[in-house]
């Protein structure tokens, strides 16, 4: 019986301590987001892109833009926030109140389409925001060397960031996608950037060439609004709307 | 498992006879909420790919993307005939990422486009990353399935592509099991067949390979092995047997169901029970309930052989209590009779 009492007991503490921890975890959770908050001076997703994307100087993936976020801002930012970000966007610039500097989409060169992933700013000219068939690799190639910079300028006490740690793996994470040989606990920024700087220049003429080209091009034919956004996808017929339609058994 | 796009066609084709199936599919929602419609109670059992290898799946497939799809460079290269550098890649998740319907759609159009462009000789990709294709079936509800291969890979001979799906199963030598060999072909038969779809609306000279490829991750680490190429023409027609076998069972469920929703006719239909039904479905121990005490319940084999006899029948031609009705019977009680004597079964005296 003595037994019994007592496993009760113990069942009450241990629901107690249970609610004890979530409280604790929820207090956490709180003052490590106040504290994210506070150290950006609860300053907009919007303006950080805009800033990222300013000191990089060549247009960035969203992927990683928000890898970068938490080790220099300590922010973490869903995947889901930059589809909102790219709406919002588009809202703002039909609205009345024009903006000096809009966040924008790079463009397909040969139809100019929007490429949501790869983030530019409005005030770049139009064929720095062209994405031709070698400039993914380029554009990869340049943010990989640019957060490589950013873990060195760290490292060298340059500049400051959230969570150094944290961002020299983000740099040797890009080294090693670039095929660099990448080594535990070592960063020799100076080598990878030397190997990277190599590959951009083996493509980047031909690369530029084809932007310049097509920037010719699509400036003659899209509106303003569209060579910031991109042009409108064509109407796709989807089947079921027609008894015309053929089935994949016929 | 899903019941949505691919492996929708893929559990068609595997038992195109389940009525059961064609009605979950119709069904909007998941496979769960089927499940508890029908039955009126939460589904309690272990359900869906394991956590740990969707974590595998996902990491292997950002691996071979990342840096402008390297991995899968390198590993094309040859099949290629190109140097990895030299390999175009399109991306089409930096094009339009998300799984809802605008972004397949956005997806879609690119895909066209570049199938479109390759086969009139103007710059195209090697690889298309995440492309998107569209199988149809006849007007009706669920006109079509989406089906989006892991890739697309350019044939060097005749500027078709064909499709690719990376798999993260561990393998040795390259080499996999005879099941998952089976399932992953059908994957292949399906994409081959909506790729087959989608040059037959702009080029019907289009000759496409009966062919796809595996990228299977090597058992150290998360590196791709070099392609494998297989031969799917049993897969696409596998996958169009399927699709016939929706048709008519979507015709059933619309004949049944008078508008209502396809879950309230599902005791009107008939199910086809089988033992892979036990891995890969959510309705699969209700619809054993339906089998139970005939031979179906012992297993495909005896469901075969033994048909839908019961398995008091069944036990009474093994003992000499009932007589056999025909030659079939009697056949089936002969082989009965020596499979009791092989294991010291006694006769009714």
């Amino acid at each position: 019986m003595s037994e019994e009492i007592d496993i009760e007991a113990l069942k009450l503490q241990e629901a107690a301590l249970q609610r004890q921890l979530a409280e604790l975890r929820e207090k956490l959770a709180k003052a490590e987001k106040g504290k994210s908050r506070a150290s950006e001076g609860g300053r907009p997703l919007r303006a950080m892109v805009l800033d990222l994307l300013a000191e990089a100087g060549y247009p960035l993936n969203s992927l990683l833009l928000a890898s970068l976020m938490r080790p220099l801002r300590g922010r973490d930012i869903p995947s889901t926030r930059f589809g909102t970000l790219s709406n919002d966007e588009m809202k703002s610039y039909d609205s009345s109140r024009p903006r000096p500097v809009y966040l924008c989409h790079c463009l397909t060169y040969d139809q100019g389409q929007a490429v949501k992933r790869f983030w530019a700013r409005s005030d770049w000219p139009l064929a720095s925001r062209i994405m031709g068939p070698m400039s993914g690799r380029i554009l990869f190639l340049r943010g990989a060397a640019w957060t490589i910079t950013l873990a060195r300028a760290v490292d060298r006490g340059e500049r400051s960031a959230d969570n150094p740690e944290i961002l020299n793996y983000v740099a040797a994470d890009q080294a090693r996608d670039a095929g660099l040989a990448v080594k535990r606990g070592e960063f020799p920024y100076d080598d990878w950037l030397a190997e990277i700087h190599m590959t951009i220049e083996r493509f980047g003429d031909e690369d530029r060439a084809t932007r310049e080209k097509s920037a010719e091009l699509l400036s003659a034919h899209l509106s303003d609004r569209d060579q910031l956004f991109g042009s409108r996808q064509p109407l796709v017929s989807l089947p079921g709307s027609s008894a015309a339609w053929r089935s994949a058994v016929e | 498992m899903s019941v949505k796009g691919t492996t929708a066609l893929v559990r068609l084709a595997s038992n195109p006879g389940c009525e059961i199936l064609g009605a979950m599919i119709l069904e909007p929602g998941s496979e769960k909420r089927f499940y508890e419609r029908v039955v009126g109670e939460p589904y309690d059992r272990e359900f869906g790919e394991r956590q740990s290898s969707k974590r595998r799946g996902a990491q292997f497939e950002q691996n071979a993307y990342a840096g402008d799809a390297r991995l899968l460079r390198e590993a094309f290269a040859s099949h290629l005939g190109l140097a990895p550098d030299d390999v175009v890649v399109r991306n089409l998740l930096d094009d339009f990422p998300g799984t809802k319907d605008d972004a397949r759609i956005a997806r879609l159009s690119i895909t066209r486009t570049l199938l479109k462009d390759a086969r009139e000789g103007k710059p195209a990709p090697h690889i298309i990353i995440q492309p998107q294709l569209m199988l149809p079936t006849k007007p009706g509800p669920k006109p079509y399935f989406f089906v989006a291969p892991d890739l697309l890979i350019l044939s060097p001979q005749n500027d078709v592509y064909l499709p690719g799906d990376l798999k993260s199963f561990v393998v040795r030598e390259n080499e996999l099991s005879k099941g998952d060999l089976a399932r992953v072909r059908l994957q292949l038969g399906a994409q081959l067949l909506a790729l087959m779809h989608e040059y037959d609306r702009f080029d019907k000279t289009a000759i496409i390979p009966a062919s796809g490829m595996l990228v299977f991750s090597k058992p150290n680490g998360l590196a791709p092995h070099a392609p494998r190429i297989e031969d799917v023409a049993g897969g696409v027609e596998a996958i169009r047997i399927g699709i016939a076998a929706f048709l008519r069972h979507r015709q059933r469920v619309n004949d049944l169901r008078a508008g209502a929703e396809p879950y309230t006719v599902v005791a009107d239909l008939q199910p086809h029970f089988q033992d892979s039904c036990l891995n890969t479905c959510v309705m699969a121990q209700w619809c054993r309930q339906r089998v139970a005490e005939a031979a179906g319940d012992l297993g495909d084999v005896a469901g075969r052989v033994l048909g839908d006899m019961e398995l008091s029948r069944a036990f009474g031609l093994m003992t000499g209590d009932i007589e056999p009705a025909d030659d079939h019977e009697r056949l089936i009680a002969r082989h009965l009779v020596d499979l009791a004597e092989q294991h010291s079964i006694e006769r009714a005296a």
